[in-house]
């Protein structure tokens, strides 16, 4: 897994690469509470490369939207396909993402 | 039967580094390998919490109709009765890898030990598990033996 963070003034990407899983999920929080520790603003989570994702993993992501949530924040998710699509949709996760 | 034999120090099967490229475009494999990784990470971290140079077997049994895989280990059997369903509406954080095993599964038949075996079945045919799944709440009749259970990270 590789994890790629890009700042611009209103929005921050958060590009996720290969499998995000309890063996690489903690390697992502750092990151994760860093960018929840910030101010209000949108996060864009781009998983078009992910290639598979575990509980661990989408606990992380599930932590992230909450806590940017609670600050006024939001998070997107783009580019879900795949394994990790099919994760989202049985978790019902999809929905909340796409609104 | 086809078998394996990991220990379970050895979490870091897949080289992270590596270039290749998982294929999980089939529903089948995306399924069954989220159901399995959920089911395996499971027993490496709460049926060995502690740690330990333990081997875990697995077993693949592929037929024309499905796939059947059994895993053996040796370490805590679970509680039955920790198995919940999660509260998706809640945007759970933990307690959702049982869930997601039973769901992409036929049958995901847990028998406590030591040894604690895992069987975990399910039909090519029948993929897309995840939409069937989500319209409807966990019930007895997927193969779960009611009677066994798991903890679940």
């Amino acid at each position: 897994m590789k994890f790629t963070r890009t700042d611009t003034e209103s929005t921050t990407s958060l590009r996720i690469v290969g499998c995000l899983d309890a063996l690489t999920a903690p390697e992502l929080r750092p990151c994760v509470d860093e960018l929840a520790a910030g101010g209000p603003g949108e996060i864009v989570v781009d998983l078009s490369e992910l290639e598979l994702i575990d509980s661990s993993g989408v606990a992380v992501i599930v932590s992230l939207y909450k806590r940017v949530r609670a600050r006024g924040g939001a998070v997107k998710i783009d580019g879900l396909v795949g394994q990790p699509l099919a994760i989202f949709k049985l978790l019902r996760l999809d929905r909340v993402f796409s609104a | 039967m086809a078998s394996a034999c990991l220990q379970v120090g050895d979490r870091g099967v897949a080289d992270p580094d590596s270039k290749s490229r998982l294929d999980l475009s089939h529903a089948f494999d995306a399924e069954f390998v989220s159901a399995f990784s959920e089911i395996f990470n499971n027993i490496v971290l709460h049926s060995y919490a502690g740690g330990s140079d333990d081997e875990i077997v697995i077993e693949m049994e592929p037929s024309a109709e499905r796939l059947v895989v059994r895993i053996t280990d040796n370490g805590a059997p679970f509680d039955p009765d920790t198995a919940q369903e999660p509260d998706l509406d809640g945007l759970p954080e933990g307690g959702m890898g049982i869930f997601i095993a039973r769901a992409f599964l036929d049958t995901a038949r847990y028998e406590a030990g030591p040894p604690n075996h895992w069987t975990l079945e399910k039909g090519y045919a029948s993929g897309d598990a995840a939409s069937k799944r989500s319209a409807r709440s966990l019930s007895t009749d997927d193969g779960v033996d009611p009677s066994s259970g798991a903890a679940d990270s």
